[in-house]
């Protein structure tokens, strides 16, 4: 008796099996028409699909855009859809097919993956681990594939997608002083890339100063008398994305300068309002303050300008 | 895409990223092509598409500041266009063009060409104009040249009050100058796996900036010419193999200064002359190399990255003074031997041993090794005295860091993380030689419903420093407190929370909240930077209103306050105990509204408004400053203010007029510059800048022509 259960229990385990792997390979079957399925039902979908033809993945002259000749079409990115686009019973829910954004239904590192099946080589050398992978950020959270236009990749519309997640750096570009970003003049990508890199903050060079560099060409040297903090961190000093103080500075000089400097008489000593234009105007805190004497605060090549003064 | 990159897809799309742990399904027969026509596929024919745009802009009033970046600083009106076009012709062939703001002095414009899949050629040029000040007035002659010098007739004096010529010689100026880019970029794909990349970079940084001369006891605010070029090549070549791939490339900068010097007249009494060194050419090389490779087993990625470089400056060196009743000493070289070696290199793993398990490690080396030359020294201070000989320190930094995290997915709605972080830091010539940090932190995902997710992480580090040591100093008085540690290399304790909640409850609405809060502890800091905190929130909220309209409002508030702790004293060298304590607390709010209402009269109007507003406070507080009350700062305020209406009317499909105002207003309190001018300060002979408030309205009137195909229409 015991024998029998056992036996028509694995044949139904195996039967079982069996039904689950036919299902799986059904629902790995790709559709009988390709795109023009799709279209058939999403033509005309709200949100509009078909911009997607005027972008780079719609075209048919790339061999390697899923339009391209031999290509799989809707499906090289959202899989085989026989299933999907087949009938379906009547009160049955049409099954889903693979979809993207951080409120689809298909797990993010599945979505991702679907993308550096083509993007290893784009995007995929510090993509695994990085900060967004982490993160799980999906492709489709910034990426927009089916617009004409994908809004992260115009420089006119890229730090609005950004900021949909950086709230807080969308607020330190309207301080008094930050760089220009609110006005376009640079974009996010100028700085960082979302895909990884080595450095920390995804900056797009080296590391930190060595992003600075790229615009702030003047301030790499080396030079004879160099600012140690300067030369270790730019981020000592500066806030990039936006400070209170000129100059995008953390705290105002002399304050800022005092935290690291306190050799005997005015560095060390303590300023305050009775030394404003109405008092006794004073030179360490109106005007350039500090940098009225020690003007290259960021080294000097002079070889008198051990103190930054030449 | 091949066959293999084919099966590869279908792998992905049947067993998911890492879920290689599942019963394996066997791939399927690719798709009978024959029967994939695409025949309702709307591939773009051959022609224009895009549109392009004329306008012309009424600005009410001058403002740098308004200017800044935008190119709208001077009143009047501006005629300016812009496109964004392609034409498509037969075989893939492209030619595009993204131009805006032509008639602007932030125009840009970028043209590429190209074969999509073969090869593609851009050409850009873009301009950033930077409008520092237009509020100041200097006495200067030779603006925008390497030699300043005093008006004719001008009369010195000890002091600014004493300077009888100031008035009638003061004269309106601006600073500012343009930033200029030419680019050219090609890539070149040779086949599906491999491709090339270049892109040259030429630009130029034109005009004038602030900068300061000085002489023992005495300066004057000065404008600095600008001249600088810089050339930047990016180059690489890029190979994808079947489960790796790996950049080669090189990264070159070139950076060339035509005023390697500024010469000004001492409108003081004292030396006639001063010179200071500009910045001098310099050059950096780096080649670099990069790679993945994707085992097989538990969805593990290999990263690898390694990149060598040097910089390089050697320019003429100037002489220690132009003074010349002070004696000439001989230059240890004619020209400095700058060299820095840059290392940077990384390995990182990821792996899923199990399906809800992520476990990832990287090691991270970057050095500075500064091989510069060190020689003796002996600088003349200020052109104006003979200092002390001294051997200029090379710095270098090497750092490792090392990070070991693990991700496990509790539940389709969960997901949690903890890791952990080892930093080192090594100097040379510096009070501090190592520092090391330890990070701990965990983070946690929830997605009760698909409409909500929260998510939050704590952070928690600290660092350590080795001995604080004094290092030498070039003469008698200026020795550091012996209490003092510099917040960049002290021991510091550092605390980091962080929340965040998206909401959608349905299609016509969201919020999302977030709130961060930082805390930094510097215990073993008597003297110095003591804590500094950070917090910030933010909530912005959308919801379609009616139809077709949207609004959007958004509020953000931030706090940094930090607390810098003193010890002053005249008695050399300076070994007095603690006795001022600096706090500055910095308070920023942003409210914006926007309302979009496209969709209006059949169709025909869009409008678009917004309002913003961002208000910024900054209070210094100096407590107990030498034991005496002190007298408060007054407050640092700014306020920016702005609204925008925006209405695009559409004729037919291809043309729109566009109407447009925008208004912006910025008030500012600035005690640093408020109420200061050219002779307040007795010894600053300052511009006398003024906080630079405006209220500018733009009007815009244009239109905008779309090509579309005749069937579109």
């Amino acid at each position: 008796m015991l024998l029998r259960v056992s036996v028509v229990s694995i044949a139904l385990a195996l039967l079982g099996l069996a039904e689950v792997a036919q299902a799986q390979e059904e629902a790995a079957s790709y559709s009988r028409r390709g795109a023009d399925g799709c279209i058939g039902c999403h033509g005309d979908w709200d949100p509009p699909l078909m911009g997607i033809f005027q972008t780079p993945h719609g075209s048919p002259h790339d061999a390697r855009s899923p339009f391209g000749a031999q290509q799989l079409q809707c499906e090289a990115c959202h899989g085989p859809g026989a299933v999907h686009g087949g009938r379906v019973p009547r009160g049955q829910p049409r099954p889903p097919i693979i979809n993207f954004g951080s409120d689809a239904w298909t797990p993010i590192p599945q979505q991702n993956a679907m993308c550096l099946n083509c993007h290893d080589g784009h995007v995929g050398e510090q993509w695994a681990g990085s900060t967004h992978d982490l993160n799980s950020v999906a492709c489709a959270d910034c990426h927009s594939l089916h617009p004409p236009k994908d809004p992260l990749l115009n420089r006119r519309t890229q730090a609005e997608a950004c900021y949909a997640c950086h709230a807080d750096v969308k607020a330190a570009f309207l301080k008094p002083y930050a760089h220009p970003v609110r006005q376009g003049a640079i974009v996010c990508t100028d700085c960082h890339n979302p895909h990884g890199t080595r450095a920390d903050g995804l900056l797009v060079r080296s590391n930190l100063n060595e992003t600075c560099y790229s615009c702030h060409t003047e301030k790499r040297g080396p030079l004879v008398w160099e600012h140690a903090p300067v030369v270790e961190d730019c981020t000592n000093c500066h806030d990039p994305h936006g400070a209170v103080h000129p100059g995008m500075l953390t705290r105002r000089a002399p304050l800022l300068c005092q935290s690291c400097h306190t050799p005997s008489g005015h560095p060390s000593v303590p300023y305050d309002g009775s030394n404003l234009a109405g008092g006794t105007a004073s030179p360490f805190v109106l005007a350039g303050n500090c940098l009225s004497c020690h003007t290259q605060v960021h080294g000097s090549n002079h070889p008198s300008g051990k103190a930054l003064m030449r | 895409m091949n066959g293999h990159h084919k099966l590869k897809v279908v792998m992905a799309a049947i067993l998911g990223a890492g879920v290689t742990a599942a019963p394996a399904v066997s791939a399927q027969e690719l798709p009978d092509f024959e029967q994939w026509q695409c025949r309702f596929c709307p591939f773009p024919e051959k022609g224009m598409e895009g549109s392009a745009g004329a306008s012309t802009l009424n600005v009410s009033d001058d403002s740098a500041r308004f200017g800044n970046y935008t190119g709208l600083d001077d009143d009047g009106l501006y005629a300016n266009a812009d496109a964004e076009l392609i034409y498509r012709a037969d075989g893939g062939y492209a030619v595009s063009v993204d131009a805006r703001n032509l008639g602007l002095d932030s125009r840009s414009i970028a043209l590429r060409a190209g074969r999509q899949g073969s090869w593609v050629v851009d050409l850009s040029w873009d301009e950033i104009p930077r409008r520092l000040d237009d509020t100041g007035r200097t006495i200067y002659g030779g603006l925008g040249s390497s030699s300043l010098t005093l008006p004719s007739g001008w009369v010195r004096g000890d002091f600014t009050t004493g300077m009888p010529a100031l008035d009638q010689s003061l004269r309106d100026f601006t600073l500012g100058w343009d930033r200029e880019t030419l680019g050219l970029g090609l890539e070149y794909v040779q086949s599906a796996r491999l491709r090339y990349e270049v892109d040259w970079s030429y630009q130029t940084k034109q005009g004038r900036g602030l900068t300061w001369g000085n002489f023992i006891g005495v300066a004057q605010d000065l404008a600095k010419p600008l001249d600088y070029e810089t050339n930047q090549v990016d180059a690489a070549v890029i190979y994808t193999g079947d489960n790796w791939n790996i950049r080669a490339g090189y990264y070159g900068s070139f950076f060339s200064n035509k005023d390697t010097a500024l010469t000004w007249e001492n409108p003081f009494n004292g030396p006639t002359l001063g010179r200071s060194a500009m910045a001098p050419d310099n050059s950096y090389h780096q080649g670099q190399i990069s790679g993945a490779y994707r085992f097989a087993a538990w969805d593990s990625v290999l990263n690898a990255s390694y990149a060598m470089g040097r910089m390089e400056q050697n320019d003429a060196l100037l002489p220690y003074t132009i003074n010349p009743s002070l004696p000439s000493f001989a230059l240890p070289r004619e020209h400095f031997d700058g060299k820095v070696d840059t290392t940077h290199a990384n390995l990182r793993l990821t792996s899923r041993p199990i399906d809800r398990l992520r476990l990832m490690g990287e090691y991270r080396y970057s050095e500075r090794d500064n091989k510069s030359g060190q020689y003796q020294w002996t600088p003349v201070q200020a052109d104006s005295l003979v200092g002390v000989p001294f051997v200029n320190p090379v710095y270098s930094y090497e750092d490792d860091d090392f990070t070991a995290l693990a991700e496990y997915r509790m539940s389709q709605t969960l997901q949690g993380t903890v890791g952990y972080q080892w930093k080192r830091r090594e100097r040379d010539y510096q009070e501090v030689d190592r520092n090391e940090e330890d990070t701990y932190f965990a983070r946690l995902r929830f997605r009760p419903i698909s409409a909500l997710a929260l998510s939050g992480k704590i952070e928690t580090s600290s660092r350590d420093a080795s001995t604080y040591q004094p290092i030498p100093t070039i003469g008698a008085g200026t020795e550091q407190n012996p209490l003092l540690r510099k917040y960049y290399q002290a021991d510091r304790d550092r605390d980091l929370a962080q929340v965040q909640a998206d909401f959608a409850p349905a299609a016509r609405g969201s919020v999302s909240l977030r709130y961060e809060r930082a805390k930094d502890r510097f215990d073993e800091s008597l003297v110095g930077l003591v804590s500094a905190d950070y917090d910030q929130f933010s909530v912005e909220g959308n919801l379609q209103l009616w139809k077709s309209l949207v609004g959007t409002a958004y509020f953000s508030r931030d706090n940094y306050d930090s607390r810098t702790v003193g010890a002053g004293s005249f008695a050399t060298p300076n070994t007095a105990p603690p006795n001022w304590d600096g706090r500055s607390d910095d308070r920023h709010d942003v409210l914006g509204l926007a309302l979009n209402w496209p969709g209006l009269a059949d169709g025909k109007l869009d409008l678009r408004a917004d309002w913003m507003n961002a208000d910024t406070t900054g209070d210094i507080r100096m407590e107990n400053p030498l034991g005496s009350p002190g007298a408060p700062f007054p407050s640092l305020n700014s306020k920016l203010t702005g609204a925008a209406i925006v209405a695009d009317y559409h004729l037919n499909p291809r043309w729109t007029i566009n109407a447009g105002w925008r208004w912006e207003e910025y008030e500012a309190d600035d005690w640093a510059i408020d109420g200061v001018g050219p002779a307040t300060i007795p010894n600053v002979l300052t511009f006398g800048a003024r906080t630079q408030d405006y209220d500018v309205h733009v009007f815009m009137l244009g239109f905008r022509y779309n090509f579309i195909k005749e069937k579109a229409e």
